[in-house]
């Protein structure tokens, strides 16, 4: 992949020729220089239009003071900024309003909120996703993410840790930490292919999102409130939860999670991924992903069949492949997902600890 | 770093959660850097840490093999840099401080027997007690691996070993563990003490099993009693088990009972030439370095350091 975007490629992601973009949106884009710098203004003119520009450069603030600024009613521009907010173009602050300074916060929130404007958005996110492929290896640095075995595929094990266990840990957010949000990479993809956000709608085989309210993305920590008042993000019982982990348990999707030992972030990846996880395991692997201190291995030679299904549903580059009739793992290339060992419909694949405990660092970052 | 990436949960830079770390916003390397040590410096002051391992009862059917699991975890944790408390209470078996390596000690409770003396606890014995705390009469020690004794019954018409276990129970319930301190205590054999020993004060019982139905069930037994005490860290090993694809029946027979174990010993001859030997396990013997691996996935499972 490269790192420059022709003048000729943003034109087909803008859907004409570039037009003159205001010192507003210009404005808006400061904050975004990490990734593609010439791209990140048509994003923000893609997603704000210009009042809406304009009210949000005068923040941080108050509608007040916004009004003030734009030369409008406080009332406008209370409804303007309120109506951004709910569309996670600006954040909702106790006492006021702000600016999201940071392009993947960015993308989070505009996609994981619920309304769209169908086809504004849908330029929004095929601008967004192109943006968001030049992140990988500059913006995550190695180590950042780490893979979380499914927990059903290693709970019998000796030395499993407490950051290993992310049902427990899913349950210990209960019960104002954690809400059911729509994934914002799934969305952003169903939206950039239909103008519509589809929850069914899923690229590959892991994810079977489908039978799944709102999609697998499972938000923890304090943001979970803001999900659930401002962008109407469900916050779930402990069966609803567990009814949750169960069916990703048993999905082909894979946990990550921030590289630590306190649970902080945590995605369910798969095939289906919209943006972020889709480029990196299209450039030459996942980069910033950490691997669990697991590795599958075939336990039981005399049950393999040699049917394929771990093959199939590995996301880590054939890590797992049929030779000669029979499921062989690659040490190198397993990131110890367990999703092999839980989809082996002959229970033939198991998990071992390869890895020690100072392997998931104490500290974050 | 994403929104949903921020390692405090907050939503935006000023939001709840946020402590103005700078990881969100660093457009450089450097930034980055010094943000994460930040919010590294953040997370070591309050991130709550799980309760640690304090007060381990090791458990099992008599003969299993517990004072071979006791002697070499305690040993290990020394090694590792714990400051190791062994309790004995197995009152008939004199083995534990020879496979310690350690001096007998003298008994807490120097005549156990209730008909001619009332067995008064001793004043030392009281609420908040450090290892420190022990007399060193009743200690027998070797760097930071120590042992105290219950009681030994040595005369077979000297009554009842009850007041022996109520004893060795009061210390257990007593000690009060500082960060880096361990106390092991090998109980009673058989099941049907459970609950009425040491293992009351206890935070982890490790049962001892062999490969057969009865001793399987007694974990189980076991585990099921132990959560009804409220001690919910349960786990097995299992000793003295012919070969791997046995280890296989024997781990998927506890994998399908949940629970929980930690690895397991073969036949080892080593075991059976030391205990006639009356000596401990040689650090460098497959058997002992075994159980010092079992020990380690333990800590890990619970997050706890090998300081050394």
């Amino acid at each position: 992949m490269g790192n420059v975007l022709t003048v000729k490629e943003m034109e087909a992601l803008w859907g004409g020729p570039l037009p003159e973009v205001e010192e507003e949106y210009r404005i808006l884009a400061e904050g975004f220089a990490a990734g593609r710098p010439e791209l990140a203004p048509y994003v923000m003119k893609k997603i704000f239009s210009y009042p809406e520009a304009k009210a949000a450069c005068a923040l941080p603030g108050t509608a007040k003071e916004a009004a003030a600024a734009c030369g409008i009613t406080e009332e406008e521009a209370e409804k303007l900024l309120e109506d951004m907010a709910v569309r996670g173009k600006i954040m909702k602050l106790a006492d006021g309003y702000d600016r999201i300074t940071n392009i993947a916060f960015m993308k989070d929130y505009y996609f994981a909120q619920a309304k769209f404007d169908g086809e504004k958005d849908r330029a929004a996110a095929r601008l967004m996703i192109a943006w968001d492929a030049f992140l990988p290896g500059r913006s995550v640095p190695d180590g950042t993410f780490r893979i979380v075995p499914k927990w059903k595929s290693v709970k019998a094990l000796p030395g499993v840790m407490p950051c290993e266990n992310m049902p427990q840990m899913l349950l210990d957010m209960l019960p104002d930490r954690i809400a059911f949000a729509r994934c914002p990479c799934r969305a952003a993809w169903s939206i950039a292919e239909t103008g519509e956000y589809h929850p069914e709608m899923f690229r590959g085989e892991t994810g079977e999102t489908g039978q799944q309210k709102d999609g697998l993305c499972i938000i923890v920590g304090p943001r979970a409130g803001y999900f659930a008042s401002v962008y109407g993000a469900y916050v779930p019982t402990r069966e609803e939860l567990l009814e949750k982990i169960e069916h990703i348990e048993n999905n082909g999707t894979y946990y990550t999670a921030n590289n630590g030992r306190m649970l902080m972030v945590m995605c369910n990846c798969g095939d289906d991924c919209g943006c972020g996880m889709r480029i990196l395991y299209e450039a030459e692997g996942p980069q910033g992903f950490s691997k669990s201190r697991f590795q599958a291995y075939l336990a039981k030679p005399e049950q393999c069949v040699g049917c394929g299904t771990c093959e199939r549903t590995c996301m880590f580059h054939a890590s797992v492949q049929v030779k000669e009739g029979k499921a062989f793992v690659d040490p190198d290339r397993c990131h110890g997902c367990g999703v092999c060992t839980v989809k082996c419909p002959r229970q033939a694949l198991k998990m071992k600890l390869v890895r020690p405990a100072d392997h998931i660092p104490k500290m974050p970052g | 770093m994403g929104g949903f990436h921020c390692p405090l949960g907050a939503m935006a830079p000023g939001t709840e959660g946020c402590i103005h770390c700078g990881l969100c916003t660093a457009g450089t390397r450097e930034a980055y850097a010094k943000a994460a040590e930040k919010l590294r410096a953040y997370i070591r002051e309050n991130v709550p840490r799980p309760r640690r391992v304090e007060k381990i009862a090791v458990c099992g059917k008599g003969g299993v093999g517990k004072s071979t699991v006791t002697a070499a975890f305690a040993r290990a944790f020394s090694s590792l840099g714990y400051r190791v408390l062994v309790l004995d209470t197995d009152e008939s078996n004199p083995t534990l401080a020879r496979a310690l390596g350690l001096p007998p000690c003298e008994s807490m409770l120097k005549r156990p027997d209730s008909r001619f003396e009332p067995a008064e606890s001793p004043s030392w014995l009281r609420e908040d007690l450090d290892i420190s705390d022990i007399p060193a009469d009743y200690l027998s020690a070797a760097g930071n691996l120590m042992l105290v004794t219950a009681g030994k019954l040595e005369d077979p018409f000297a009554g009842c070993a009850c007041s022996i276990g109520a004893l060795a129970q009061l210390l257990m319930l007593n000690l009060e563990l500082q960060e880096g301190e361990v106390v092991i205590a090998d109980t009673e054999a058989g099941v049907e003490s459970f609950g009425r020993g040491v293992e009351r004060g206890a935070d982890t019982v490790i049962a001892v099993a062999e490969p057969s139905l009865d001793s399987l069930e007694v974990a189980e037994k076991v585990k099921y009693m132990a959560e009804g005490l409220g001690i919910s860290r349960f786990r097995t090993i299992l000793n003295k088990v012919p070969d791997e694809e046995t280890a296989e029946l024997l781990t998927e027979y506890l994998e399908g009972k949940d629970i929980r174990y930690l690895g397991w010993l073969g036949q080892e001859k080593e075991v059976v030439r030391h205990g006639l030997a009356g000596t401990p396990l040689d650090k460098t013997e497959d058997a002992y370095l075994k159980l010092e691996n079992m020990l380690k996935l333990f800590l890990d499972e619970n997050e706890m350091d090998y300081p050394l």
